[in-house]
């Protein structure tokens, strides 16, 4: 049941429970407020004038018929198809796909152009018997998916989302495809991407989520993620919403020696450079906060420490100081209405410090603050 | 509604239709639509004006949603685009500039309630009357606030999201109306001992 606690009238008129009340006449929430009545006689006059107020505020508020608003989304929804079909000259109306190169802007095709191009030197010149023997060890295992596996693929216009057997829920992207194989022998949900995807994956600790695509693995318990792994595009990347996941060079994985592998928390992302053969660690252009309530960040003379500390939870970024430096620095600061960068760059401003993005985590260098 | 989308929170189906997928978006316009229709008519009684708002609002959403991100609350994002767009629509027939934008007198409709007392009736109808006259004395802005905080139970933060203002200044504007607003309740009922009886029997 509620509890809520009411210490003016503005507590009162801006309670969803109590709105409910009087706007809907709520049978429930009537109850709890009678009863709350009954114990606290002397608000009484709170009461009179919230509801009141609340009268006021919802005054000419009109529903308009259900009809009516599926009338205005439908006009929407047709307006778009009718854009979709005009703009994209590759729409091919006999098969309902998209040619995707002859739907990109003309400098966008030398683009992918050159990368082919780049996608096929590369490709002649480093020949290494070890790549070969790996790269054949994926072929092996893809071979085998694809038999055995369930074969998911968007050729729509749109993302198309897929309901695993498992409970996850995948957003295939147009033009993309996967193989879902689960592995009883060795207790594995086994996936195979080409094209890009976002997954929302339904936790099983006994049966980890791979993720296989020609270059990179992901290897997951239970978590929300974006993998982009295009053929001919030069960079696949893999990026963290919830939750943690291992990243792995393919060649890594299938071999048979020891896996080298990392891990990735939330806002950080792991970009394959397919030329370079190397994975690096970086962070999200916008990380989003990762904490269900991250507070105001408001500080009056807070410790910098602290408002680090603070920083580092909401965020779920790590961020690595000097705590004896520091430990003398205080920040009076409103930081609320700034993104992750606005408010660190905020707060390194006040200190006069600077920081570095090393492999995902803010490093922070500063001389520190006299007392 | 759609239902694919059933238990799915605003901001999980915003991240569904960034990756372009239209029903996603069609979901969010049902959800929404009679918030933003709704909102919109605080700005202005031409009601045309405000669907049609509504509906460049979605299309244009659609067409840059590539440049769009992830929000933290899809409601108050939508809410912040219509006053944005409104004021430009609203300024191009030339009585207002785009900064100008005015939330439209609240006006008192009370509910029709034939079981309650005749007397109860008058004494909530003065008790009324004088809130709509304390929250008319205010500022527009103010009066836009109040509507957001105490009915759309936005927060400072969210209040500072749609109508482009500081949290600060969201915060003293707030306060002030607050502050009126206690002083209506605390004088009405002064040496009033008759009408708190009634309004005892009223809330029983």
């Amino acid at each position: 049941m509620h509890n809520f606690e009411i210490n003016s009238i503005d507590d009162l008129v801006a309670n969803a429970s109590f709105q409910q009340w009087i706007l809907s006449n709520d049978e429930k929430e009537g109850a709890y407020w009678s009863r709350w009545i009954a114990d606290n006689p002397e608000k009484l006059e709170w009461v009179a004038a919230a509801r009141s107020v609340i009268q006021v505020l919802a005054a000419n508020t009109v529903a308009l018929p259900p009809d009516e608003v599926a009338a205005a989304a439908a006009a929407i929804q047709n307006k778009i198809l009718q854009e979709e079909s005009q703009h994209v000259p590759g729409f091919d109306l006999h098969s309902g796909r998209r040619s995707r190169i002859n739907s990109l802007p003309v400098r966008f095709k030398w683009g992918i152009a050159a990368s082919l191009l780049l996608a096929i030197f590369a490709g002649t010149l480093i020949v290494q018997t070890a790549k070969v023997k790996n790269a054949r060890a994926y072929e092996s295992i893809l071979d085998k998916a694809t038999k055995a596996g369930t074969t998911y693929r968007n050729n729509s216009p749109g993302a198309r989302r897929i309901y695993l057997p498992d409970g996850s829920e995948v957003d295939l992207q147009t033009g993309s495809s996967l193989i879902y194989m689960v592995e009883d022998a060795v207790a594995r949900r086994e996936i195979f991407l080409t094209g890009e995807a976002f997954f929302n994956v339904a936790t099983d600790p006994s049966h980890p989520f791979i993720v296989y695509t020609s270059n990179i693995v992901t290897r997951v318990l239970g978590t929300s993620f974006r993998i982009k792994a295009v053929p001919g595009e030069t960079v696949a990347s893999i990026t963290v919403c919830t939750g943690k996941v291992s990243v792995y060079k393919t060649a890594s994985f299938t071999s048979q020696d020891a896996a080298e592998g990392f891990v990735l928390t939330p806002n950080q992302k792991a970009e394959y450079d397919i030329k370079k053969e190397q994975i690096s660690k970086a962070l999200v252009e916008s990380p989003q906060a990762t904490k269900k309530d991250p507070g105001d960040f408001s500080f009056e003379g807070a410790p910098v420490i602290q408002i680090f500390r603070e920083l580092q939870d909401a965020y779920g970024i790590s961020i690595v100081f000097d705590e004896q430096t520091l430990s003398t620095c205080s920040v009076t600061a409103v930081l609320d209405d700034k993104n992750f960068y606005g408010k660190l760059n905020t707060v390194c401003k006040i200190i006069n410090a600077t920081y570095e993005i090393i492999d995902g985590t803010i490093v922070i260098s500063a001389k520190g603050c006299k007392s | 509604m759609n239902q694919t989308f059933s238990g799915y929170s605003d901001e999980e189906i915003w991240s569904v239709f960034l990756t372009g997928d239209s029903a996603a978006l069609d979901c969010i316009v049902k959800k929404h639509y009679n918030l933003l229709y709704n909102y919109g008519r605080k700005f202005t009684q031409d009601t045309d004006l405000v669907k049609d708002c509504i509906q460049e609002l979605f299309l244009a959403l659609w067409k840059n949603r590539a440049g769009t991100g992830n929000t933290a609350c899809v409601k108050y994002y939508l809410m912040k685009s219509l006053r944005r767009r409104l004021a430009r629509e609203l300024s191009k027939t030339g009585n207002i500039t785009p900064e100008s934008l005015e939330f439209l007198q609240l006006s008192m409709q009370l509910p029709q309630s034939p079981e309650v007392q005749k007397i109860q009736e008058e004494r909530h109808a003065e008790l009324s009357a004088r809130i709509v006259q304390a929250i008319s004395a205010l500022s527009k802005r103010q009066q836009e606030i109040i509507y957001l905080r105490f009915y759309l139970n936005a927060n400072a933060a969210e209040i500072g999201l749609i109508m482009n203002l500081s949290r600060q200044s969201v915060y003293n504007l707030l306060q002030l109306a607050i502050s009126r607003l206690r002083e209506i309740s605390d004088t009405v009922f002064k040496h009033d001992i008759g009408y708190l009886l009634l309004l005892l029997a009223l809330f029983h």
